[in-house]
């Protein structure tokens, strides 16, 4: 392991790592699990809940699972101020395309494009990947019900 | 001046055009053809400057192929019509273009549809249209004779009364038009309505 290529993400280890994405996965490895299944009628999204701490009010809120557009969602799993970033982003993509073409996303395109911003950061700009990975569940015409993994090195 | 006319069928959509590139007093060639296949389901048929024309149209064309390139399926008709007039609006508050824009497309869900775009980024889906002077007449032949539901026979004829009714009652009108049809099958030529040949190279 060579401590010295692991700091600028935007450069390959000898062994052809990008060690800055690795440790991105890793920090999501700590966080609470989600699982996502596919069925033939529908798509199910299970999000756990972590307490990280016992002094703050167990919450209500969504804090797993968003809604992009009506007719996909995703589960978060990692840093959530970066997953904020990254839902906001996938929503305006959502209504970009719906403002130019009057038709829902397709699933996969909006994935792929999300997919595409968070390679950048691996590639250029010298700033550190998201530390999300995400469940995407949605419905087009298309596939019909799908789900998709995305993690930080934007596969 | 330019006359471009189409209507929607029985799980089909025609679209006809003249084919007359005109500048001024001159006519450059009378097969000019002004409808242009967008993918292998979809008709444009344009008209305005000749030049804002080709340029606009191919551009169309090109992105929409690339969109099917880029994700593996095609733009359903609804999307391009809405893609097309987006482009137009974007463009209108800087330097538009004036082109005006019949759109057809068959689409395996929904079946065949029309599209009215104009220069200013109008977009109706309609059964019927026309752009052009040509339109005061065939506009007023199709709303006599059009019924929804026609046979490609019973449209074509409706077609040739509207070609006829232009050649007659237009002081300048085009010798010469293009008919193009789009169904679950493709888009393709149908047939061109020649008055006029251009003429060939002199026999000595």
């Amino acid at each position: 392991m060579s401590r010295r290529y692991d700091s600028r993400t935007t450069i390959f280890s000898p062994e052809g790592r990008l060690y800055q994405v690795e440790y991105a996965m890793e920090a999501i490895g700590n966080a609470g699990s989600a699982i996502g299944i596919l069925a033939k009628d529908g798509v199910v999204l299970v999000g756990e809940k972590k307490v990280t701490s016992k002094l703050l009010q167990t919450s209500t809120s969504t804090e797993k699972m968003y809604k992009i557009d009506d007719h996909v969602a995703c589960a978060v799993a990692g840093i959530m101020s970066d997953a904020n970033i990254l839902i906001n982003t996938a929503r305006v993509q959502a209504q970009r395309y719906t403002y130019a073409y009057q038709e829902s996303m397709p699933v996969e395109q909006l994935v792929q494009s999300l997919c595409d911003t968070k390679q950048g950061y691996t590639q250029f700009g010298g700033l550190r990947p998201f530390g999300v990975s995400f469940l995407f569940a949605g419905w087009d015409k298309n596939f019909g019900f799908q789900l998709y993994m995305s993690d930080p090195s934007g596969n | 001046m330019e006359c471009v006319f189409g209507l929607v069928g029985n799980e089909f959509a025609i679209l006809a055009a003249d084919t007359s590139a005109v500048h001024s007093i001159l006519v450059h060639k009378s097969n000019e053809d002004k409808i242009m296949l967008l993918d292998s389901h979809k008709l444009v048929a344009a008209s305005g400057e000749p030049g804002d024309r080709v340029q606009f149209t191919e551009y169309i064309q090109k992105n929409v192929a690339l969109y099917q390139f880029r994700n593996g399926i095609p733009l359903t008709t609804p999307a391009a019509a809405n893609f097309t007039r987006g482009e137009l609006a974007t463009a209108l508050r800087k330097n538009p273009y004036t082109v005006n824009i019949l759109l057809a497309g068959y689409d395996k869900e929904t079946g065949p549809s029309l599209y009215y775009i104009d220069y200013i980024a109008t977009l109706h889906k309609v059964d019927k249209a026309a752009f052009g002077y040509g339109s005061y007449f065939s506009l007023s032949m199709m709303d006599r004779h059009y019924h929804s539901g026609m046979s490609v026979e019973e449209a074509i004829d409706l077609v040739d009364k509207c070609i006829l009714e232009i050649r007659s009652r237009l002081v300048v009108a085009p010798p010469n038009f293009v008919i193009k049809i789009v169904d679950k099958d493709g888009a393709r030529e149908y047939a061109w309505r020649e008055s006029v040949k251009d003429a060939g190279a002199p026999v000595v």
